[in-house]
């Protein structure tokens, strides 16, 4: 293969040179070419190792369909594995390297891989590995190495320094392809007036009229269809834009490469866009790619598609070989052939046709092609570049007849027909139906919102495709008229693309699948092995796999396979087009939301102070909460030991405005509390508040709070933080649908308050002394809320504990959470008030044994927690029923307990329990829930559900850690650790 | 961890359409909700106002600064300056959101462009007309998006999400470097 750039022509802009290079030589290159072309035109026959035999590769197409030329792009943190040089437009800067190859491209020790195919085939992996030396260990050995040995580039380390945008679009028409067809649909939509969006994955639209000589007639028409479009402000045009797929309702997923023809991004630039368009209606005007031929050395560089070298001549004015064999099975090849002679190369067509049709004959013969009806290649010779190509003759039945003729050249072009790109179509609607004059799977013209138009459908001429295109556009306007090339592939196509001898075999590895190395005894070794399903056999041989997703390979596997089956073509059937189209970066997909965008994140109105004042913040699903405030030197444990021993002597206040907060509204809003919680409510009076349980309908507890009844119909709830947003959609849900008839409305009012617990034995004089209300025990009992006021702003102020102090919730309008909050700090200096974080609230509940999502976890319920007296069996109430069953009544189950732990080491959540000699096997009789060092009883104590439990008080049990590996003492006893009679609380 | 971004934000997005974020007063903002016929008293309520119930979910009534959006057959959101004088009774249930939504404006000629990439939302003038409004997501969160005018929009966020949504927002911008962002 000795491929030059011609003097003259081309679509490439020779004012400029350009900076290209590839494993570090400089490749010619000029704005307009591609890194293929500079490939090309710099003599680079090797472009690729292969994936599996590691055999030398080169540039095949000219298109999204190559399977070959996959490079690394870039370097360092823009470094991008897996690039298929031939839609890499070149820049200045651009640098390349092979990938799958060492030491070197030319010399590859993993090319011995070869020597060894016979033991390469299909399923390979799954006979050698798996079983031999008892399951899956020897696999999980080997995989290692052979990861390394086999496959695509290397995965970049570095983080992406680009960014990349997602945008939504709307729109009447979506247009994906703009080729003729599409360039047509566009300007008779667009002189409609519809919104339109014309998608093209080229960075400038024709399509294949950009493979035309230039000075073309279709030049002329190209350029004025572009101005037109471009004046037309109702038509989006989205060049360098591939719409990689096709969704229910008529949502298309587009990536606009912005600025992956540059060295790197603008200022302010996204690398990639992410479009998601809904349309009304969509036209596909895909096109179809090239069919290769199948026959010994099909992979060796030099081998490539006619229309791909047809590309390469017209757009990058690149000859890619100077003696030239054609293999064609269609008329499409011939206008290639005639215009690469005309370029200076000896040109020989072998056309598996008996007779091809008279007017491409006798241009054939004119310019000087040794024209050979009846022949097909059965074999190219070379190594690491095409030397020859062993023609032989073929009969009318299609097989050969005769030895094979050596013709010595350097490039062999292969035509076996076409294959619609239907991937959008089919993605979208499924199966398409087999054309037997076409050989090839075709979508309908029309389906539902869908046309399809142009070479898709397999128009036959190119004044059909403009014809369709109009007509599927609106026909507004006058109609296109061009005659271009009678290059349709279905007239007297002969169906036939394996080239083998009589005995079914070539005389050498002949490739169905290039990009991962699937010969045709590969799909010969399927069958024999008894796989006669399409999906099956991709998975079995991976052909189709990978980065081109089988867009050369799969016709010819499906149509061998038939072959082999003795079944024609559609009974076989085609694999399942699913998206992407074509690949697509994963920051394309991610956009913006990565980093510290990940997700939204939740702040308290009071987050400012606490990160002022030096606290360590935590996540707990969505929010970032005060997790302890360190003093100098302190670590957590130091700093939550004293946060909590603090509070249990002088007075501390914590953050707890993530509690989720509900407003239950309505004349029926207590029977709807009196329905949704396992206690009753219908008597709670204005004024009060009362601990309130919820159960799933299957009887395990579902979460738990207080409600205050503020007036007549107007009731607040809080649930826990986790479950804030459960508890709503489940409230609403039922009010929705079960419980139509009640008069209730259920709203998050989180957002509307913060909320400040200040609990310790000073708590009450502290807020007596900032409110000035009356807060005796009399005034205020425990469950009684008060309003108050704190620095003119209206605040309501709940008594109720959860550490087991003397405690008080304060709910503060949002906004002024922070400024009340403040309003504490400052009053509370006399009564030495300290803030406390989540770390510490959890050590002062644990003590007090009091349960949160660590205990209500889904698999516990009222019983299990020691809860089963808050049960009214006055009243049906969610999950009244279930939790009865016979399985939730089990004595055996585990219950709520508390541990002392024995020794100085804590134990860890998760933790299963044994009885003390018990075997340390199976799941347990029970597991630790909470765990924490008690300032109180200077201890470190936990929470557990343990079998039987309070029967177990006084029993010393094993807590087994089998993460941490570690094996300590319990004693039971009862979880109301700390002063049990509430004596501290209700003072 | 968040960005905390100063407003207001000024930026450019992708397309150099220049957007301004800034946050400005809510005021009151005033849930209305009900049951069985709740078109007729909910309207009789807001007549008292001088005020209406829209006949949509997308069409608002305005008077003055102050606006009622129907935001579910059965409630509506009225935003005012000052308080209203609406009352619970035994059909209407109000409730009180003035603290819950922290109110941005997005304005410029990149706003609705800057939009289109943070919901799925139509803002061409056709489909999303001045006066109107939409209830979506931004970044997964509930929102609600109203246009006053042709490149001027204000949205209402949950006040607990505000300080991350801003950061959203301010990500898709180019901005200046006066509105750097620290971290929170």
């Amino acid at each position: 293969m000795t491929a030059r750039r011609l003097k003259t022509g081309g679509r490439i802009d020779r004012s400029r040179e350009l900076s290209v290079k590839f494993d570090g030589k400089s490749l010619p290159a000029y704005p307009g070419d591609t890194l293929a072309s500079a490939l090309l035109a710099g003599g680079q026959q090797i472009v690729g190792r292969s994936f599996k035999y590691h055999r030398p590769r080169g540039v095949v197409a000219a298109g999204v369909e190559e399977p070959n030329a996959l490079v690394h792009l870039r370097s360092g943190d823009r470094h991008e594995p897996n690039v298929q040089a031939t839609i890499v437009e070149a820049f200045d800067g651009l640098i390349s390297t092979p990938q799958n190859a060492w030491p070197s491209l030319q010399f590859d020790v993993g090319a011995v891989n070869g020597l060894l195919s016979r033991f390469f085939g299909a399923g390979f992996y799954y006979k050698t590995f798996i079983g031999p030396f008892g399951g899956t260990k020897f696999w999980m050995f080997c995989e290692h190495f052979i990861r390394k040995a086999a496959g695509m580039g290397q995965a970049p380390t570095l983080p992406d320094p680009d960014h990349y945008e997602k945008i939504n679009a709307f729109c009447d028409l979506v247009i994906v392809g703009a080729g003729p067809a599409g360039i047509s649909a566009a300007l008779a939509a667009g002189r409609k007036g519809d919104s339109v969006f014309l998608v093209e994955q080229d960075r400038d639209l024709g399509g294949s009229l950009l493979s035309e000589p230039v000075g073309a007639p279709s030049d002329a028409w190209l350029a004025q269809a572009r101005a037109e479009l471009s004046d037309l402000p109702n038509v989006q045009i989205l060049t360098r834009t591939t719409a990689f797929g096709a969704y229910d309702c008529e949502v298309f997923g587009l990536v606009e490469r912005v600025q992956d023809h540059v060295l790197a991004p603008e200022e302010g630039k996204p690398r990639q866009r992410y479009w998601v368009v809904r349309a009304k209606r969509a036209i596909l005007a895909t096109g179809a790619i090239e069919r290769p031929m199948v026959f010994a050395g099909n992979d060796v560089p030099g081998v490539m598609l006619t229309s791909a070298v047809r590309s390469y001549l017209n757009r990058y004015a690149v000859l890619a070989g100077e003696r030239i064999v054609v293999a064609t099975n269609n008329d499409s090849a011939y206008t290639a052939a005639i215009e690469l002679a005309k370029a200076g190369a000896k040109v020989t067509i072998c056309d598996l046709r008996q007779a091809a049709p008279p007017p491409f004959v006798e241009s054939a013969r004119k310019a000087g092609i040794d024209l050979r009806s009846g022949h097909a290649v059965l074999k190219v010779s070379g190594g690491k570049s095409v030397k020859a190509a062993h023609v032989v003759r073929i009969s009318p039945g299609g097989k050969i007849e005769g030895n094979a003729t050596r013709i010595a050249c350097d490039l062999v072009t292969v035509s076996g027909g076409w294959a619609p790109a239907l991937h959008l179509w089919s993605q979208r609607f499924g199966k398409p139906q087999y054309n037997e004059e076409l050989d090839a799977f075709l979508p309908p013209a029309e389906k539902g919102t869908f046309s399809c138009v142009g070479s898709l459908v397999g128009s036959p001429s190119l004044r059909d495709t403009l014809s369709q295109g109009h007509k599927a556009g609106g026909t507004i306007g006058k109609e296109p008229a061009l005659f271009g090339h009678a290059d349709h592939w279905g007239r007297n196509l002969a169906p036939l693309t394996v080239i083998a001898k009589a005995n079914g075999r070539t005389p050498g590895k002949a490739f169905v699948d290039f990009q991962h190395d699937v010969k045709l005894a590969d799909i010969d070794q399927a069958h024999l092995e008894g796989y006669v399903s399409v999906e099956h056999l991709k998975r079995y041989t991976t052909s189709g796999m990978a980065a081109d997703q089988g867009k050369t390979s799969n016709l010819n596997a499906l149509a061998r396979m038939a072959e082999l089956r003795g079944l024609a073509i559609p009974s076989v059937g085609t694999t399942t087009f699913r998206p992407p189209y074509t690949p697509v970066t994963i920051g394309a997909v991610v956009g913006h939301d990565h980093g510290l965008n990940f997700r939204p994140t939740r702040l308290t109105t009071i987050h400012g102070w606490h990160k002022h004042n030096g606290s360590v913040m935590i996540e707990t699903g969505a929010w970032l909460r005060p997790w302890y405030y360190p003093a100098r030197g302190e670590d957590i444990n130091d700093a939550y030991i004293r946060e909590a021993a603090h509070v249990r002597e002088h007075v501390g206040i914590v953050d707890v405005s993530t509690l989720g907060k509900i407003a239950v509204q309505g004349p029926d809003a207590a029977e709807f509390l009196n329905r949704i919680y396992v206690n009753g409510f219908k008597t709670l009076p204005i004024g009060k508040l009362r601990y309130g349980i919820m159960l799933r309908e299957d009887g395990f507890v579902f979460d738990d709070g207080a409600t205050t009844r503020l007036s007549e119909h107007d009731y607040f709830m809080t649930t826990t933080t986790a479950n804030a947003a459960n508890v709503l959609a489940r409230a609403e849900y039922l009010i929705q649908t079960a419980w139509r008839d009640l008069k209730v409305h259920v709203t998050s009012v989180t957002d509307q308050w913060s909320a400040i617990a200040i609990a310790g034995p000073k708590s009450r004089a502290l807020l007596t002394a900032l409110t000035g209300a009356e807060l005796s025990n009399d005034a205020l009992p425990n469950n009684h809320f008060a309003d108050v006021t704190i620095a003119g702003v209206g605040c309501r102020l709940h008594r109720m504990s959860f550490s087991g102090e003397l405690a008080y919730e304060l709910y503060v309008p949002a906004k002024r959470g922070r400024q009340i909050w403040e309003e504490l700090i400052a009053a509370g200096a006399p009564y030495n008030l300290k803030p406390y974080g989540l770390e510490a609230m959890g050590a002062l509940r644990i003590e007090k044994g009091h349960i949160t999502g660590s205990e209500i976890e889904g698999r516990t319920t009222l019983k299990d927690l020691g809860l089963e007296g808050f049960a009214s069996s006055k009243k049906p109430f969610v999950g009244s029923v279930l939790r009865k069953r016979p399985v939730l009544e089990d004595p055996a189950r585990p219950s709520l307990v508390g541990l002392e732990i024995v020794g100085n080491t804590s134990t860890r959540a998760g933790s299963l329990l044994y009885a003390l000699n018990a075997p340390t096997k199976g799941h347990g009789e029970g597991w630790v829930s909470s765990v924490t060092y008690s300032p109180a009883l200077k201890m470190n104590i936990a929470l557990a559900l343990l079998s039987r439990g309070p029967e177990r008080f006084g029993e010393t049990i094993q807590v087994v850690d089998f993460v941490g590996n570690q094996t300590l003492q319990g004693k039971v006893v009862s979880h109301h650790f700390f002063d049990p009679e509430g004596h501290r609380q209700n003072g | 961890m968040v960005k905390k971004h100063a407003l207001p934000v000024n930026g450019t997005t992708s397309d150099s359409q220049a957007v301004v974020i800034n946050e400005v007063e809510l005021g009151y903002l005033t849930q209305l909700a009900g049951w069985e016929d709740f078109d007729r008293k909910a309207d009789d309520a807001l007549r008292a106002e001088g005020l209406s119930l829209p006949g949509d979910y997308r069409s608002s009534v305005r008077r003055g600064r102050t606006i009622v959006w129907r935001i579910a057959p059965d409630r509506a959101l009225i935003r005012s300056d000052t308080a209203l004088g609406l009352q619970s009774v035994i059909d209407l249930a109000v409730l009180d959101l003035s603290d819950a939504r922290v109110c941005l404006t997005l304005e410029g000629p990149g706003a609705s462009g800057l939009f289109s990439r943070v919901t799925a939302i139509d803002f061409a003038d056709a489909a999303f007309p001045v006066g109107h409004f939409a209830q979506t997501a931004i970044h997964h969160v509930s929102v609600l998006i109203d246009r006053h005018g042709r490149d001027q929009f204000t949205v209402l966020i949950p006040t607990t999400f505000a300080t991350s949504l801003i950061s959203f927002l301010a990500d898709h911008l180019a901005t200046e470097a006066a509105t750097a962002p620290a971290n929170e």
